[in-house]
C-alpha cells in the first residue's frame, strides 16, 4: 500500500523487502551486498593463502643450496602462488568491490542480475576450492601459472596436476564472465534518473571498460583450457608439433588473455584513485573526460600487447615491433590518468587522511613498475631481462603498486560503509609503513638479481653467484611486509568491535555510495532522486534526505515487489522499471551441478559429467520459466512525471543486454579459435594434409541453407516471434499484483486502453496464432535440419586424434552444435512459456527478443564455420 | 527538429576509430605473416620490399579510412557544440521534458556533447597510434 512513511517505517519495509534469508537459506542469498561482500572475504582468504604460499618461496631462497623445499613441491607452490593472486585474489576482490559499491555509486537498488551474481559466486568459490583442496592433497599445477605447453603436456605432466589448474581456473573464470555481464549491464541501464554517461562516478566508467575486457580477454583462456584439456584427456593434438599443433598457439592463446588481464586488475584499482583522490583534495576531478578517453584507450590497445610477453620465441623483429610500439603507447593513456590525479590534487586542498597514506603508496611503486615495463617493452632489453627475476620484480611493482595499494586505500576508505565504524589511524600508519618499505626491500633487490642474470621458477642456486645477500634481503623484507598484511588485518577485524560510530559520509564525499546509512541497508535507497551532476552530494547535500523520505523516482512501495528503474544508456533518462527477482537456491544448485561436471571431468568420470551437464540444463531452463515474468505481472509506475512500464514490455530490457553480453564474450572464444586455425594453417608444415581434405557438398549446402534460412526469418521479424499465443484465462491475471491506489488507476487506465484495442487485439490474435505456429513450426526445422547437417559435417572430418586439422575441425563444428542446441533450449522454453499464459497477445516477448538474438548469432557463426571450412578445404 | 537516437551504438561508434585501428594492427601482423610464408618475402617493387608494400598500402587504406571518420566526427562535434552553446545546462527539467515527449533539442544536445567529444578524442588518439604503427614497416625489413 502506498501511503505517508516515516522514514523508519519505510526504512522497515523496504529491507523486509529486499533483505538475504539467514541462516542456512542464506545459500539463496542474491542481494548484491551480500554477494559482494562474500567475494571480497573468500578473495581476502585466498589471499593470505597466496601470501602464505609466497612466505614459502621466499623462505626457500633465503639462502643457496637450501633444502627447505624439494624442486616438486617448490614447483607446485611458486605455480599456485600465481594462480591464486592472479585469478582467486585479484579479479574476484575487485569484482566484489564492484558488486557491493556500483549500484550504490550509480543510485539503484540492485545490480541487473541478483541471481547470476549469486551464481558467480559459488562458481568462484568451487572452482577455488578446487584447486586449494588439489593443492593440500599434493597435487597442485606444477607448470607454471601459465601453464606453457609442451610442458603441461600429457607427455611431461602425466598426472592431474595440470587438469586441475585447467579444471579449477575455467570454472572460476565462468565466475569473471558471470559478472563481467552483471556489471556492464547495470551501469548501462540501472542509474538513478538523469545520470548520463558523462554524469556516471568514474570507478563505474573503469568497472565498464574492465568488465568489456573481461568479457574480451577472458575467452581466449578459456579456449586454450578447453583444448588442453581436449588433447590431455581425448589425445587430440593442438600443441604436438608431431601430429600438426604447435605449442606457440597456446603462449598466443595465453597471453592474449595474460596481458590484458594486466590492466583488467589495474583499472578497477585505478578507478578506485579516481573516487578517493578528489575526495581527499576536496576538489571535483580534473580532467573528467580526458580519463574517460584514457580508459577506453588503454583498454584497447592493451589487447595489441600480447606478444611483448613472447619476444624471444622467434617471432620476425618487424611483427615484433608492432607489439613493441603498442606496449610503448600503452603509457600515454596512464600518464594521462596520472596527470589527472596530480592536476586534482594541485588543484584541491589536500588532506592527508589514511587512505591518501596509501595512495601515495600507489603513486610510487606503481610508477617504478611502469617504468620498468617501458624498459621492458624494448624488444633489445626485454632479451636480455627475459625470465629473469628483474621480470618477477617488474610484475610485483606493476601488480602491488597497480592493485595492492589501492586495495588497502579502498578499505580504508570504505571500511566506515561496510561496518559503520571508523578505522584506528594509528594501526593503520603502522600497517602502511611495514608494507611499504617491505615491499621494497623485497623487490628492488630482485631487479639486481635478475640483472646480474638469476633466473625465475628455480628451486635453489649455488654460492658465488653474487645472488646470496640480496635474496636474504627479498627474504627478511618480505616477512616484514606479511608482517604489516597481519596487522592491516588486525585492524580491520578489530575495529569492527572497538572503532568508533561513523558518521554519515566521514570523508566528505560527493558520490552516491555515501547517500545512505551505514552498514548499507539491502535496498540501498528508499527513493531515487534525480541526479545532475558528477559529484551529486556535494551538487545538492540534500539528495539522501530525498531518497530516504521518498521524494525520488519508485518511493512508492508495493508489498511484494521489488523494484528497480532502467535508464536510458547515455541519457539517464528513466525508461522503464525493473522487477526485481528475489532469493532463490537456483544459483547454488547450478553451481554445484557445474561443479559436478568439472569434478568429473577431473576424474575422467564421462558418464557421470554428462550427469552434471543435463542437471545443470535443467536446472537452468526451470531458472528461465520461474525467472521470466507473466504478462499479468506487468505494472505502470508514475516516475517524475512519465508513465513507465515493466522492463519486460520495453526493447533493450535487461535480459536482452545480457544476452547479447554473453554473446560478445562468445564471440570473442570463436575469433580466438579462428586465431588457432589461421594460426596453425600458417605456422605448421603440410597445414592441412591435402589428402585429407574432401568437402561434403550435401550437408554444407544443408547446413547453409537451413541457418541462411533463420537469419532471413530474422530479417524479416519472423525469429523475433513476436505475436505468441495467449492462454486462455489471460486477461483474467491483469490487475494481479497491483497493490496501491496509483496502480489501480493505472491499471484502470490501462483497462480502458485494452478495451479500446481488444476487438482489433482479437482479430490479430485470432489472425497470427496459426502464423505463430508456422514460424515456430519453421524455426524447429530449420534447427533440426542445421544440426543433422553439421553433425554430418562433423562425422565427415578427419580423425581428430590423428592430426590438429582434424581436432581443430570438430571443435568448430562442436561449436556450432553446440550453439544449436542451446538455440533450440531457448526457443522449446519460449513455446513453453508461450503456450501457458506468460505473454500478453500483441506484445514482443522479452523471450522472444531473447531467442531472436541467439538465433541470429548462432546462424550467422555457423555459417562463418561452415564456409572457413569449405575456404580451408578449397585452399588445400 | 529531429530528435537525436540514444542508444548503445553511439558508444560503438565511439569506439569504432579505435577498431580500425585494431583491425589494421591485424592485417598488419597477419599480412606480415601471411606474407612471409609466400612468395612476395623475395620480390621488390622498385626500393622496397614486396611484403612492406603491401603492409604499406593496407596500412594507407586504413589510416585513409580512419582519417575520414576523424573528420565526420570532427564536424558533428562542433555542430552539436554550436548548438549546445545555445542551450541552458541539463536540467532534471529538461530530461523531465524529454522523458514525456516535450522536447526541445537542447537537454539531448547536452547529452550527446560528451559522446560526440570522447569520439573524436578516440578517433584522434587512434589515428596518432595508427601513425606509430607505421614507423617500423618503413624501417625494418620484413621477414627477419
Amino acid at each position: 500500500m502506498t501511503d505517508v512513511l516515516t522514514v523508519d517505517a519505510r526504512h522497515q519495509r523496504l529491507q523486509q523487502e529486499w533483505a538475504d534469508p539467514v541462516g542456512w537459506r542464506s545459500l539463496a542469498a542474491v542481494n548484491h551486498t551480500t554477494i559482494g561482500k562474500r567475494f571480497i572475504v573468500t578473495a581476502l582468504i585466498f589471499f593470505l593463502v597466496g601470501g602464505l604460499l609466497a612466505m614459502l618461496i621466499r623462505a626457500q631462497l633465503a639462502s643457496p643450496n637450501s633444502a627447505f623445499l624439494d624442486h616438486d613441491l617448490y614447483n607446485q607452490i611458486f605455480t599456485m602462488h600465481g594462480t591464486v593472486m592472479m585469478f582467486l585474489f585479484a579479479i574476484p576482490m575487485l569484482e566484489g568491490y564492484a558488486l557491493y559499491l556500483l549500484p550504490k555509486m550509480l543510485g539503484s537498488r540492485d545490480l541487473a542480475y541478483p541471481r547470476l551474481g549469486a551464481y558467480a559466486y559459488w562458481c568462484y568459490l568451487f572452482g577455488g576450492t578446487i584447486l586449494l583442496l588439489a593443492l593440500a592433497a599434493g597435487v597442485a599445477p606444477d607448470s607454471g601459472w601459465f601453464m606453457y605447453t609442451p610442458l603441461s603436456g600429457a607427455t611431461h605432466s602425466p598426472g592431474i596436476n595440470a587438469d586441475v589448474w585447467l579444471i579449477g581456473v575455467t570454472f572460476a573464470e565462468i565466475s569473471a564472465i558471470c559478472a563481467g555481464v552483471e556489471l556492464m549491464a547495470t551501469i548501462l541501464t540501472m542509474r538513478a534518473p538523469g545520470m548520463s554517461l558523462d554524469k556516471m562516478p568514474l570507478f563505474a566508467w573503469y568497472v565498464l571498460v574492465t568488465a568489456a575486457m573481461i568479457l574480451i580477454g577472458f575467452p581466449p583462456l578459456i579456449l586454450g583450457s578447453i583444448l588442453l584439456e581436449l588433447e590431455r584427456a581425448l589425445g587430440w593434438p593442438f600443441f604436438e608439433v608431431a601430429r600438426g599443433g604447435d605449442p606457440l598457439l597456446w603462449q598466443h592463446l595465453f597471453w592474449m588473455f595474460g596481458h590484458p588481464e594486466v590492466y583488467i586488475i589495474f583499472l578497477p584499482a585505478a578507478g578506485m584513485v579516481s573516487s578517493m583522490v578528489p575526495v581527499f583534495s576536496r576538489h571535483p576531478i580534473v580532467g573528467y573526460r580526458w580519463i574517460v578517453g584514457s580508459i577506453v584507450l588503454l583498454a584497447v590497445l592493451s589487447f595489441g600487447l600480447w606478444v611483448h610477453h613472447m619476444f624471444t620465441v622467434g617471432i620476425p623483429h618487424l611483427a615484433q615491433s608492432f607489439f613493441s610500439v603498442a606496449s610503448m603507447l600503452v603509457a600515454i593513456p596512464t600518464a594521462i590518468q596520472f596527470f589527472s590525479w596530480i592536476a586534482t590534487l594541485w588543484q584541491g586542498r589536500p588532506k592527508f587522511s589514511l587512505p591518501m597514506l596509501y595512495l601515495a603508496g600507489f603513486f610510487f611503486v606503481f610508477i617504478a613498475g611502469g617504468l620498468t615495463g617501458v624498459m621492458l617493452a624494448l624488444v633489445p632489453f626485454n632479451w636480455q631481462a627475459h625470465d629473469t627475476h628483474f621480470v618477477v620484480a617488474h610484475l610485483h611493482y606493476v601488480l602491488v603498486g597497480g592493485l595492492v595499494f589501492p586495495l588497502l586505500a579502498g578499505v580504508y576508505y570504505w571500511m566506515p560503509h561496510v561496518t559503520g565504524k571508523m578505522p584506528s589511524p594509528r594501526l593503520g600508519r603502522y600497517a602502511f609503513w611495514l608494507v611499504f618499505l617491505g615491499f621494497n626491500a623485497a623487490f628492488l633487490p630482485m631487479h639486481l638479481t635478475g640483472l646480474v642474470g638469476m633466473p625465475r621458477r628455480i628451486y635453489t642456486y649455488p654460492e658465488g653467484m653474487g645472488w646470496d645477500s640480496l635474496n636474504l634481503l627479498s627474504s627478511v623484507a618480505s616477512f616484514v611486509m606479511a608482517a604489516g598484511f597481519v596487522l592491516l588485518i588486525l585492524d580491520v577485524v578489530m575495529h569492527a568491535f572497538v572503532g568508533r560510530r561513523a558518521p554519515r559520509n566521514p570523508w566528505g564525499s560527493g558520490t552516491l555510495e555515501w547517500a545512505m546509512r551505514t552498514p548499507a541497508p539491502s535496498y540501498n535507497f528508499a527513493s531515487l532522486p534525480a541526479v545532475d551532476d558528477r559529484d551529486p552530494l556535494w551538487h545538492d547535500p540534500d539528495w539522501a534526505d530525498k531518497a530516504a523520505t521518498g521524494r525520488g523516482a519508485l518511493g512508492a512501495h508495493t508489498a511484494g515487489v521489488r523494484e528497480n528503474l532502467i535508464v536510458e544508456v547515455l541519457s539517464g533518462r528513466p525508461r522503464c522499471v525493473a522487477r526485481m527477482p528475489g532469493p532463490s537456491m537456483l544459483p547454488f544448485l547450478a553451481a554445484m551441478a557445474t561443479g559436478l561436471f568439472f569434478v568429473c571431468l577431473l576424474f575422467k568420470w564421462y558418464a557421470v559429467a554428462l550427469v552434471g551437464v543435463v542437471l545443470a540444463i535443467a536446472i537452468f531452463v526451470r531458472w528461465a520459466i520461474v525467472g521470466g515474468l507473466r504478462a499479468s505481472q506487468s505494472f505502470v509506475r508514475d516516475v517524475l512525471g512519465a508513465s513507465l512500464d515493466t522492463h519486460h514490455a520495453r526493447r533493450g530490457a535487461p535480459g536482452e543486454w545480457g544476452v547479447s553480453l554473453c554473446l560478445l564474450a562468445d564471440a570473442a572464444l570463436l575469433a580466438a579459435l579462428f586465431f588457432g586455425y589461421v594460426f596453425l594453417w600458417l605456422v605448421a608444415p603440410a597445414w592441412p594434409p591435402p589428402a585429407w581434405v574432401e568437402i561434403a557438398w550435401l550437408p554444407t549446402l544443408a547446413a547453409l541453407s537451413a541457418l541462411g534460412l533463420v537469419l532471413a526469418l530474422g530479417a524479416m521479424g519472423g525469429s523475433r516471434l513476436p505475436r505468441v499465443p495467449q492462454a486462455p484465462g489471460h486477461e483474467a491475471d491483469q490487475g494481479k499484483g497491483q497493490g496501491d491506489a496509483r496502480e489501480t488507476q493505472q491499471a484502470v487506465g490501462q483497462g480502458t486502453q485494452q478495451a479500446v484495442g481488444q476487438g482489433t487485439r482479437q482479430a490479430v490474435g485470432q489472425g497470427t496464432r496459426h502464423g505463430t505456429g508456422r514460424r515456430f513450426l519453421l524455426h524447429w526445422v530449420c534447427w533440426v535440419v542445421a544440426l543433422v547437417s553439421v553433425m554430418a559435417l562433423a562425422r565427415h572430418a578427419p580423425a581428430p586424434e590423428v592430426h590438429a586439422y582434424g581436432a581443430v575441425t570438430r571443435v568448430l563444428y562442436a561449436y556450432v552444435l553446440l550453439h544449436i542446441l542451446v538455440a533450440a533450449l531457448i526457443l522449446g522454453v519460449t513455446h513453453w512459456r508461450a503456450g501457458n499464459g506468460f505473454f500478453a497477445a500483441s506484445q514482443y516477448g522479452l523471450d522472444a527478443r531473447i531467442y531472436a538474438v541467439w538465433a541470429r548469432y548462432t546462424a550467422a557463426t555457423g555459417m562463418l564455420v561452415v564456409l572457413a571450412v569449405v575456404a580451408m578445404g578449397v585452399a588445400a | 527538429m529531429m530528435r537525436t537516437r540514444f542508444n548503445g551504438f553511439a558508444l560503438m561508434h565511439a569506439l569504432s576509430g579505435l577498431g580500425v585501428w585494431a583491425l589494421c594492427f591485424v592485417v598488419l601482423y597477419g599480412g606480415l605473416t601471411i606474407g612471409c610464408q609466400s612468395a612476395w618475402a623475395h620480390r621488390t617493387l622498385g626500393p622496397i620490399n614486396a611484403v612492406s608494400a603491401g603492409l604499406l598500402l593496407a596500412w594507407a587504406v586504413h589510416a585513409g579510412l580512419l582519417g575520414v571518420m576523424l573528420g565526420r566526427a570532427w564536424r558533428r562535434a562542433r555542430h552539436d557544440g554550436r548548438l549546445s552553446r545555445l542551450d541552458e545546462p541539463a536540467s532534471l527539467r529538461a530530461d523531465q521534458q524529454v522523458a514525456s515527449g516535450k522536447t526541445s533539442l537542447s537537454a539531448e544536445a547536452q547529452d550527446t556533447a560528451f559522446v560526440r567529444w570522447l569520439t573524436v578524442a578516440l578517433h584522434a588518439t587512434a589515428f596518432i597510434a595508427l601513425v606509430a604503427l607505421a614507423a617500423p614497416v618503413l624501417f625494418l625489413t620484413p621477414c627477419v
